[in-house]
């Protein structure tokens, strides 16, 4: 290890370690356009210069690796006029498009310029200015916006190994585009609207949404997979408008999924389960409250009743299911799983996992491997040959059509209970319907494939009436 | 429409391999064979070449329009590169070039109507002792004069 | 004049034939090199003769050298046949007209530094080169000078001609490598060094053309021979190019230290037109403009040229007479450096489109007070700033131009016009 001092305080690395990262890691921020700490490194923007004791003039920080004794300045009138220098550079073809830029007050660029720059410009030419075009289905690219850190381009090629951005031209000519007929369409191409320091990379799903300091920012958990991406929401007067990945090295390192990153939309969509319903045999529909609903459900509960759980409830609420399916004595329990998909690997780590449930995990450890794998199974028999009197179905299962034996099956039980988020061929048949919150409106956890509990926030009020299951499952 | 290399071509093709240890190495080389064989680059022999090398065709792009010496497809059927850089503009390389520039009756970067002039002003051609100096597709043509270039220009058929 | 060793042949017939070659002891220097050097003792050799590096940095060939790790393979050699400072068109001639001495001169080096796989990288545009280049190589190859088991010995050595496509930035030797490894020709972050990890991230010798011509000669006449030329600190023969207005230009080989007035009146034949001398830029485009007075001073070596406040270079003299206006020479350059910046790095890259739309705008009679002072704190803060020297390629002629011309610019900004009317 290599002993240095930034900033007078005393820091330990490994050899080989850029001094930016050795600042970054222990607290020290400087500022840096092209450097990022899962990509190679560039040196191009040259703005993340600092002082080291002994070296004729500022040197990049991104390219200089710790020695033992260093002794590193970060802040001082010689660097702050080299950034000064360098943000002039960016702003003399820089639109001052401020106003409808979608990354005004999370700029990299408005940000520096606001610490080191200048308060007028000394550019009196004309602006060179570039193409604004859609890059891919979810990239919009305002080419006059970019810096050519070149974090886009290299996200593709050493990331997603795709590669559809490249540096077109030379010199100030310099302009990022993709290849004709080929988009930027890979799984993990919202990534590079994150990684963009400027308005460059624009998600045409946020545009013009909201801006970004009217927004809350909540820490969150993707459900869409087994991975469980840790997750930034951005709420917007009680919408969810964004997710974004946060960084964690252990789980998704600092990136998700496009899938994932457009998740939110099922919590907002129209078939939202909102009130408690009762059926009557005759099949009128009425309006009804938790209290009357865990009523009713007590009285149908019992040592021949059926329970489909599923994948996607969190763990408070399988917790709570177990003492309920002890309390009753109930055998008959199963899983509803979302059927696998391909898992998918990518550069530095980043899996997309083939399980498309967020809590199988979860599941096993308060059921076990056998209800886990077989109790689907049993249950649906169970409720094939009639041996259940009651079916409570659990479901909460995001995008995703419950499969049609089970709707078939659950026609010939005499009493039909489904909790879920959303409505479905099931709960026009049940004969209570409860309904549920998704992971946005709850406090939760979920273990991830690799057996790590992630906590998650409540984003946004409920839909209507929906309460958390374990909230239901505990007055039972 | 996807273009493919010939039999000829291919060979050569083959025979760069044996000599870079990387594939990517064989993007500069194997561009040449595509502005030999198809007489310029478009996107569709960027796309051929993509293949071949084994890169995204956005990087292929990428170094294609790094370098400004290939050629470009549409280009006439003679491309005259008029060097402009200071050794050849104290010598009168810019009289030269609007010579060109009224004869052809097309401007840097365009083409004559039947094809046959690209007319373009580039930066050193590395002939500064032999100024001024127009490169005619790959042959070099020195210390012109707007009398000398016109004999030239009548034997280009 | 003296007598010429690099060019001596470069004007007779046939000269870039094998036939010739031999017929000039060709390939007895690489012969001997193999069978009675160790590479120890040959890079032993070509230090002490003073070679040093022909490309425009001018350090110690044989230094070079030895900092290359002995025990990781493969190492790679590249010729830099990338000529493209304007100013500079040595390189070509030797390709064209005397390529076995160049070849050989990649045989003796690689030997040296015990190299098996050399590239010349040569600029696109130099198309007859290449081919010719191409066709001595193919000589080479058979009478078994290159190849396998070259002159009998267990050495093997292939030689690569990799054409460029038209990019200045490719003369620098890390771009250059970018190149070679199919990439836009973007300059590395340094260190590591070439020597260390180059080409295809392998221990790697970039020589100019003329510094490897020159290795056949050293091997053959000695060190001594070698260092009977020039001066103490930069011996030996120089190629010099001289361009612009005299009414010789051309190549003279000359030693290094020879007056500049000298190399201008006596091998130039003087400024044409019997006009007088305005100013020289004595090391290709990028060295610092000096006055005709500092001109008349001058000795074209390393050392005086970088006392009078600029550099030898590439030794590429632009000679400009009384007629010329600086501040268009100036923005012709400028447009040059602002073609060529690869765009990288954000100070180059902008700075250089700045400076010249700064230039276009004062050549147009539109020049503002206050331009002056902003072009130089521009080239300031392109100066140092970047992963190449590029930028500071770019801004030294400004900086020398505005220096000692700076009337002129003052001129053109008041009055919107120039100083000079022919």
């Amino acid at each position: 290890m290599v002993k240095l001092r930034i900033n007078n305080k005393e820091i330990i690395a490994e050899p080989g370690t850029s001094v930016m990262k050795a600042a970054l890691d222990n607290g020290i921020f400087i500022p840096h356009f092209c450097y990022h700490p899962a990509l190679s490194i560039s040196g191009n923007c040259r703005i993340c210069v600092v002082s080291v004791k002994n070296m004729p003039k500022p040197v990049t920080s991104c390219t200089t690796a710790v020695a033992e004794g260093m002794e590193v300045e970060t802040e001082n009138k010689d660097i702050a006029a080299i950034r000064k220098s360098v943000l002039e550079f960016f702003l003399i073809n820089h639109p001052i498009d401020c106003p409808v830029c979608d990354q005004a007050g999370e700029c990299t660029l408005q940000d520096f310029t606001y610490l080191y720059g200048s308060d007028h410009s000394r550019f009196s030419e004309e602006k060179r200015t570039w193409h604004t075009k859609d890059v891919g289905p979810l990239v919009k690219l305002w080419a006059n916006r970019c810096v050519l850190c070149a974090r886009c381009v290299r996200f593709l090629n050493e990331i997603t190994k795709t590669g559809e951005l490249g540096i077109m031209n030379r010199g100030d000519r310099n302009v990022i585009d993709t290849f004709p007929g080929m988009p930027v369409d890979n799984p993990l191409s919202g990534n590079i609207v994150d990684i963009c320091p400027v308005g460059a990379l624009i998600s045409k799903d946020f545009l013009y949404q909201a801006r970004v300091w009217f927004m809350d920012f909540k820490q969150s958990v993707c459900p869409m997979c087994a991975t469980g991406c840790n997750i930034t929401a951005g709420v917007y007067q009680g919408k969810i408008k964004r997710f974004a990945p946060t960084k964690n090295l252990k789980v998704n390192q600092y990136w998700m999924c496009d899938y994932g990153r457009l998740s939110y939309k099922f919590v907002h969509s129209d078939n939202r389960l909102t009130a408690f319903l009762t059926r009557s045999q005759a099949g009128s529909v009425t309006k009804t409250t938790l209290q009357e609903s865990v009523n009713i459900l007590k009285n149908s509960l019992s040592g021949d009743t059926a329970v489909l759980a599923s994948a996607y409830m969190d763990n408070e609420g399988l917790t709570a299911l177990k003492t309920v399916t002890d309390k009753y004595g109930i055998k008959n329990i199963g899983c509803l799983l979302k059927p696998d998909g391909k898992a998918q690997a990518f550069g530095g780590g980043f899996k997309i996992s083939h399980d498309n449930n967020p809590n199988r995990k979860g599941f096993e450890n308060v059921f076990g491997k056998a209800v886990l794998d077989n109790g689907y199974r049993q249950v649906i028999d169970a409720v094939k040959t009639g041996k259940a009197g009651t079916l409570y179905v659990i479901n909460g299962i995001l995008d995703y059509a419950l499969p049609q034996e089970l709707i078939d099956a659950a026609g010939k039980v005499k009493f039909l209970v489904v909790q879920d988020t959303h409505s479905s061929a099931l709960t026009e048949k049940a004969h209570l319907v409860l309904p549920s919150c998704t992971y946005a409106e709850k406090n939760g956890a979920f273990t991830n494939e690799q057996g790590m509990e992630q906590k998650f926030n409540r984003l946004i009020d409920p839909a209507g009436a929906a309460e958390p299951d374990n909230i239901i499952l505990n007055q039972l | 429409m996807p273009k493919t290399f010939n039999a000829k071509t291919m060979e050569k093709f083959q025979a760069l391999s044996q000599r870079y240890p990387t594939k990517d190495a064989l993007l500069l080389p194997v561009l040449r064979l595509a502005e030999e064989e198809f007489n310029g680059i478009d996107d569709d022999a960027m796309e051929l070449v993509a293949g071949l090398v084994g890169v995204p065709p956005a990087k292929v792009m990428s170094v294609f329009t790094f370098y400004t010496h290939y050629r470009r497809a549409g280009s006439g059927k003679y491309l005259l590169q008029v060097c402009s850089t200071l050794p050849c503009a104290l010598r009168g390389s810019q009289e030269i070039f609007e010579h060109l520039k009224k004869k052809l009756g097309i401007d840097s970067e365009e083409t004559t109507k039947d094809g046959k002039f690209t007319l373009k002003k580039v930066e050193c051609l590395g002939s500064c002792g032999t100024s001024p100096v127009v490169q005619i597709n790959e042959d070099y043509y020195e210390n012109l004069t707007t009398e000398k270039l016109d004999e030239i220009l009548n034997k280009l058929q | 004049m003296p007598e010429k060793t690099l060019l001596k042949h470069t004007d007779t017939p046939n000269s870039e034939t094998m036939d010739f070659y031999l017929s000039q002891k060709g390939y007895e220097a690489s012969r001997k090199a193999l069978t009675s050097y160790e590479p120890a003792k040959l890079i032993d050799e070509v230090k002490g003769s003073g070679l040093r590096g022909r490309g425009g940095a001018g350090f110690s060939t044989g230094m070079k050298w030895s900092f290359v790790p002995k025990d990781i393979f493969p190492k790679y050699l590249v010729c830099n046949a990338d000529e493209s400072e304007p100013g500079t068109f040595k390189d070509r001639a030797l390709i064209e007209r005397y390529p076995h001495s160049v070849i050989e001169g990649i045989i003796i080096a690689c030997w040296a530094v015990q190299i098996n796989s050399a590239f010349i990288y040569i600029r696109g545009e130099f198309t007859l080169g290449a081919k010719k280049l191409q066709k001595a190589i193919d000589e080479a190859y058979q009478k078994g000078f290159l190849g396998k088991n070259i002159f009998g010995s267990k050495f093997n050595l292939d030689i690569t001609v990799h054409r460029g496509a038209g990019a200045y930035i490719c003369g620098e030797e890390t771009g250059l490598l970018t190149s070679i490894e199919g990439y836009r020709g973007y300059p590395k972050i340094k260190p590591p060094f070439p020597a260390i990890q180059g080409l295809f991230a392998k221990p790697t010798v970039i020589n100019n053309v003329e510094t490897l011509a020159n290795l056949p000669y050293i091997l053959n006449n000695g060190a001594q021979w070698f260092k009977s030329m020039g001066t103490e600190k930069s011996p030996g023969p120089k190629i010099f190019c001289v361009s612009g207005h005299v009414n010789k230009p051309g190549l003279y080989e000359l030693p290094l230290g020879t007056p500049c007035m000298e190399i201008i009146n006596n091998y130039g034949g003087g400024v044409w037109k019997n006009r007088k001398l305005k100013a020289v830029i004595p090391g290709g485009s990028s060295a610092p403009v000096l006055t005709a007075a500092q001109a008349e001073k001058l000795n074209m070596d390393y050392e005086a040229v970088a006392a009078a406040g600029s550099m030898l270079g590439s030794g590429g003299l632009i000679v400009m007479d009384e007629t010329v206006c600086m501040v268009n020479a100036l923005y012709n350059l400028i447009r040059f450096y602002h073609h060529e910046s690869c765009g990288q790095c954000t100070p180059c890259r902008y700075g250089t489109g700045w400076l010249d739309k700064i230039l276009h705008r004062m050549e147009h009679g539109n020049g503002k007070q206050g331009d002056i002072e902003l072009m130089l704190n521009i080239c300031d803060n392109m100066r140092g700033k970047t992963i190449c020297v590029l930028a500071d390629a770019a801004a030294m002629p400004v900086q020398s131009f505005i220096k000692n011309f700076r009337d002129e610019f003052e001129y053109h900004i008041k009055e919107h016009k120039c100083t000079v009317t022919i």
